[in-house]
């Protein structure tokens, strides 16, 4: 995964995981990429467990987050059972 | 326009002069390099209103990140409006969660229950009235899903019970477009072939199941009532029906009498072929502690946080070992923002017993002075022990309200704060104060900044015991 580095290499923002509600543009804004993630149902952006990653993507690319809602059958309002409900 | 730092960032120091930066209210994490973190550093400690850097400083491209991840918050940002907002907003269209008792009947005797000495099962009627109640309520509200927990007693023990209104629940969120997922909270000893056809039929998506140690140690603490057959047998040959079919919780109950005892079960769990990645087989901790008049007795043998936590920590590592995600599972108690934070306060939260009372705290299940109302009645809206907890709001305690952990405790059990229940409060003080950044740092794999991030806690925990809590009039 791509990770978010300044002009020098040792400066460098790693990201875990981001408010939900920051918009996939703002990410991309901050140079994130196309590396957004649905993690959760109720989870808009990242819940990256991996030390050295930036933002994992957890469901597919190609799906929009509607589609893998509407496909789980999940409401992004639902209570997040961390994980086993996940879309992903 | 000018910042400030948000009242609920975390600054932690890693490895090599790394940091870690960890926001409660928006869930936000970002990991630094020590150049990095150094800056961002001496920007959140300062007490004055910040300044947005100009072009070309070297902290600007920084700066968007820690606004993009509310570490950095408008000088004007009420944090606390928006959370009470959030929290009021949230509990209103809760999802409809409901808790049946389709029996208080238990075929184990365990000397920590919490659920009393009542008896009965749920009869027709009371089963109509529910299935009456859920329609209306779906009808007349606007819920985004209907979750069910079966609970008891032992809820397998009633079977028909729960096949009968499982049918009738997926038929009304079949025809209202919404949702259905439902769990069973089980001693896991009544499981078989039959057992498991009922509850794909009904929709059971996850089954919690309860083992407290090696056989031995199991049986003592949850006998058969009647007999002397071994309880740990039976859950043991009713498992291999459901691993692989179902999620598994399987809680452990721990205590001061069997906190060390545990780790002879992960091996027998592995050795079974049940730990893995895609098993979605979950063995976990559960530290007791006297919830109810019921379990009182048991005071004495609740163990320490402080040794609990020692142990949980070296669980979860085992776990990783075995190949369990235990990062991606709530059990495991990864820290998440939360909007509400218990059933009994949203307003589509309830729980049903087998004679039809209706209640909104399970712990509450028998004692029928604390019934919100009963099934085939309406509910009165200002009926005493349901305006308890509609009224109830950890923005209203003043401990709360300046707490940098509120986000994601919101004040935690609800119950604990009505009742003033000081020991619990102070337990769940000391969780988040002491152990939620640990655990953070734990599956994030900083597992050598855990003791060092100790270090900089006093040794109460940082809980000032005589500031708990005062609940405001």
């Amino acid at each position: 995964m791509p990770k978010k580095t300044s002009s020098k290499e040792k400066d460098t923002i790693i990201w875990v995981r981001a408010p939900k509600d920051v918009s996939l543009a703002k990410i991309k804004d901050l140079g994130l990429g196309e590396g957004h993630c649905y993690g959760g149902d109720t989870c808009i952006a990242a819940t990256a467990m991996t030390k050295n990653a930036a933002i994992v993507v957890k469901g597919p690319k190609s799906k929009s987050l509607k589609q893998l809602l509407r496909n789980s059958r999940l409401n992004p309002r639902d209570v997040c059972y961390g994980g086993d409900t996940c879309i992903v | 326009m000018t910042w400030k730092t948000s009242h609920y960032t975390h600054a932690m120091d890693l490895d090599d002069g790394k940091g870690l930066l960890y926001n409660g209210r928006t869930g936000a994490i970002v990991e630094l390099t020590p150049n990095v973190f150094q800056k961002v550093r001496s920007l959140l400690d300062l007490r004055s209103p910040i300044d947005e850097p100009p072009e070309g400083a070297q902290i600007r491209e920084v700066f968007s990140h820690l606004v993009a991840g509310g570490f950095l918050v408008r000088m004007d940002t009420d944090e606390l409006s928006l959370l009470e907002e959030t929290y009021e907003t949230e509990r209103r269209r809760s999802q409809f969660l409901l808790t049946i008792l389709p029996t208080f009947g238990c075929n184990l005797g365990c000397d920590y229950c919490f659920v009393g000495k009542k008896k009965g099962m749920m009869s027709l009627d009371t089963q109509r009235n529910i299935v009456d109640f859920v329609a209306k309520h779906i009808a007349a509200n606007s819920v985004p899903s209907m979750n069910v927990d079966w609970f008891g007693g032992e809820p397998l023990l009633s079977l028909p019970v729960v096949e009968n209104l499982s049918r009738e629940f997926i038929k009304i969120c079949r025809s209202s477009g919404i949702p259905y997922h439902s769990q069973v909270i089980t001693n896991g000893t009544v499981i078989g072939p039959d057992t498991v056809r009922v509850l794909r039929r009904s929709k059971v998506q996850r089954l919690q199941i309860t083992i407290d140690g090696p056989a031995s140690l199991h049986d003592e603490r949850r006998p058969y009532k009647a007999g002397h057959a071994s309880s740990f047998q039976a859950i043991m040959a009713g498992l291999p029906l459901v691993v692989g079919k179902f999620l598994i919780r399987l809680r452990i109950n721990v205590d001061n009498r069997n906190l060390n005892s545990v780790w002879p079960l992960l091996q027998l769990f592995a050795n079974k072929g049940w730990l893995g990645p895609d098993t979605q087989f979950f063995p976990y901790l559960a530290r007791i502690s006297p919830f109810t008049e019921a379990c009182s007795t048991m005071s004495n043998f609740v163990c320490s946080m402080d040794d609990f936590y020692q142990v949980q920590f070296r669980w979860m590592e085992r776990l990783e070992e075995f190949g369990v995600p235990v990062s991606a599972q709530g059990l495991y108690q990864f820290p998440e923002p939360k909007t509400y934070n218990c059933g009994a306060v949203g307003a589509n939260g309830f729980v049903f017993t087998p004679e039809g009372e209706i209640h909104k705290c399970g712990l509450a299940v028998d004692n029928s002075r604390e019934a919100i109302g009963h099934v085939g009645q309406p509910l009165d809206s200002q009926q005493a022990n349901l305006r308890k907890w509609q009224e109830y709001s950890p923005f209203r305690n003043e401990v709360c309200r300046d707490c940098e952990f509120l986000p994601t405790c919101l004040g935690g059990c609800p119950r604990n704060q009505i009742e003033m229940r000081e020991v619990q409060k102070k337990e769940n003080c000391t969780y988040h104060k002491k152990f939620e950044n640990q655990i953070l740092l734990f599956h994030l794999g900083h597992r050598s900044a855990i003791s060092k991030h100790l270090e900089q806690i006093p040794a109460t925990g940082a809980v000032d015991s005589s500031k708990l809590f005062p609940i405001l009039n």
